[in-house]
């Protein structure tokens, strides 16, 4: 099929694209960040004010700094509890472990929309008001499956007999889960904190629902900028997560491989 | 120490913020709210009559979601099959790097994807200016804020999705089989069509679930690209619930959502078992 000049040109194109498809919009919103003017492609100019207004705009640091903090809280909870219970799992077998399992792996299934619409009745309905913890409880049980998976598969190719072995020649349980276990997960440990912080970070449905004024992230205050004001700002702002994004999947890409982290599939 | 008591914490974080409120919502879709949004305590199916009744909530939208959301998989499925295939055809090196630009936009926020598509689909976009220069059109088409432009968005972030399920199945297909075909005289089409395409069956089918899943449950996407005139059912829940006050009715709307989702669920389950017996029968032969 390869062969002909035709096949080969047809392919190559059909590849071009492709990738134009899904990635050329990102590149042309890069594009006009840079236009002095407004938000249009091709740029009748080039600019960097828009970069520099970033620092005149506190909201956006300020959720910037939430969505951080939120991100990594989640991913150190989420990772920590998928990594506890790949290991309470491990050795159980049989009907009560498919049944918990499932039970964790559940939110994958279930619209994140709903997840969040019924805690916020229940606070609605407490007369309770919302806070970082609710927002960060949500967070977790949506990211919860994303740790428990990558941990579970790397537990399947893994040798039980090493922490025996630890605990025949005298160490403590805890020693040999600190010494032995942990160590031997890192593979999945670090890539799962990765993602969940990734997942956190880019949240929107179930930020809407829980996040108050004080804990706005960066998701939501972009699309509430975006009702009032269009201009390059906003690309310039989205570049800039273009590029943190990019460099977190480079990083994970270098250091442990992107098999480890494939969202969803 | 029982290793067992470990998996404690994870189930009940999961219960306490997963479990309960799911079972809450679907209690509250058969309570009746007051003129002012307040929650009655008796018993009532009258969300579910007002929903379905109401040719509004069934047509507008719980049908304009599932269709949309439909449409939009059909093609991310097309789209996202073609790019496996390239990426499963490719030399190893250019292989890993296509991988990771398929996966770049899966890591970007989806407001900032989403606004990516506001840009290209304006009155003065790229997309416009190439159809006025072409001639194709004489004056800009209205490619923003309608049922278009939300396909186009949903389509944009199922792809990757498609494309990783499909990848991986046509990854594990013996390359020698589509070559076997062809020596016994197959045209390559025909050994793609009678060989590679259905033995891939599996990874269309998961990634066919995935694209629909994550499209039926749209919220940026819908918001942003179908400015406010294209209605979906998880902005539908939140706007009754937020704006109305009326939380019964954002827990119907959230149910019947919950609804689609597991029959979709269910048909897929049906379509894999259903699928895998021809796909097995060529293993073996």
């Amino acid at each position: 099929m390869q062969k002909t000049l035709l096949g080969s040109s047809l392919w190559y194109g059909g590849a071009a694209l492709f990738f134009a498809f899904l990635l050329a919009p990102l590149a042309i919103l890069i594009v006009v960040s840079f236009n002095p003017v407004a938000m249009v492609f091709p740029p009748q100019g080039f600019t960097l004010k828009w970069y520099a207004t970033i620092l005149d705009k506190p909201d956006f640091l300020q959720a910037a700094w939430a969505s951080t903090i939120l991100g990594v809280a989640t991913a150190l909870l989420s990772t920590g509890l998928g990594v506890l219970a790949a290991i309470g799992l491990q050795r159980q077998r049989g009907a009560a472990r498919a049944f918990v399992s499932s039970l964790l792996m559940s939110p994958l299934f279930i619209p994140a929309v709903i997840v969040a619409l019924a805690l916020f009745q229940i606070i609605f309905m407490m007369g309770l008001v919302n806070t970082i913890w609710t927002l960060l409880a949500a967070h977790v049980v949506v990211t919860l499956p994303y740790p428990l998976r990558n941990v579970m598969a790397q537990m399947e190719g893994f040798d039980v007999r090493l922490e025996e072995a630890a605990l025949t020649v005298g160490a403590t349980p805890r020693q040999a889960l600190w010494r032995v276990t942990l160590p031997l997960l890192k593979a999945s440990i670090i890539p799962s904190l990765i993602i969940v912080f990734v997942l956190s970070w880019n949240n929107y449905t179930v930020s809407i629902f829980l996040a108050n004024k004080n804990w706005t992230t960066l998701p939501l205050q972009l699309r509430a900028y975006l009702q009032y004001e269009y201009e390059p700002f906003v690309a310039a702002m989205s570049t800039i997560l273009i590029v943190a994004s990019i460099v977190l999947l480079l990083i994970v890409d270098r250091t442990v491989g992107l098999g480890a982290v494939r969202k969803r599939d | 120490m029982k290793t067992s008591a470990l998996v404690l914490p994870a189930v009940v974080i999961l219960g306490a913020f997963f479990v309960v409120p799911l079972i809450w919502v679907v209690i509250l879709s058969f309570l009746g709210a007051g003129p002012t949004g307040e929650v009655q305590h008796a018993f009532t199916l009258g969300n579910y009559v007002r929903f379905l009744t109401d040719s509004y909530y069934v047509n507008d939208l719980l049908l304009r979601t599932i269709r949309l959301a439909a449409i939009a998989t059909v093609f991310s499925v097309v789209i996202g099959y073609l790019g496996a295939f390239v990426i499963a055809r490719a030399a190893p090196t250019t292989q890993t790097w296509m991988i990771l630009l398929v996966m770049l936009p899966l890591w970007v926020n989806l407001v900032v994807r989403t606004l990516s598509l506001m840009v290209v689909l304006g009155r003065n976009g790229p997309v416009n200016q190439i159809l006025v220069g072409l001639g194709i059109t004489a004056r800009p088409l209205p490619l923003l804020y309608n049922e278009t432009a939300v396909v186009i968005g949903m389509v944009q972030v199922a792809v990757p999705f498609v494309v990783l399920s499909v990848f991986g199945v046509l990854q594990a297909i013996p390359r020698q089989l589509e070559q076997a075909a062809m020596t016994v005289g197959a045209t390559p089409l025909a050994a793609f069509r009678r060989v590679t395409l259905p033995l891939s069956v599996p990874g269309i089918l998961a990634g066919s679930v995935l694209a629909f899943g994550i499209n039926v449950e749209s919220f940026v996407v819908p918001i942003l690209l179908g400015g406010g005139r294209v209605r979906f059912m998880s902005v539908a829940a939140y706007e009754t619930a937020t704006v109305s006050n009326n939380l019964p009715f954002a827990a119907t709307i959230g149910v019947i959502l919950l609804i689609v989702t597991m029959v979709m669920l269910g048909v897929y389950q049906w379509a894999v078992r259903s699928a895998g017996r021809p796909a097995t029968a060529i293993q073996a032969a």
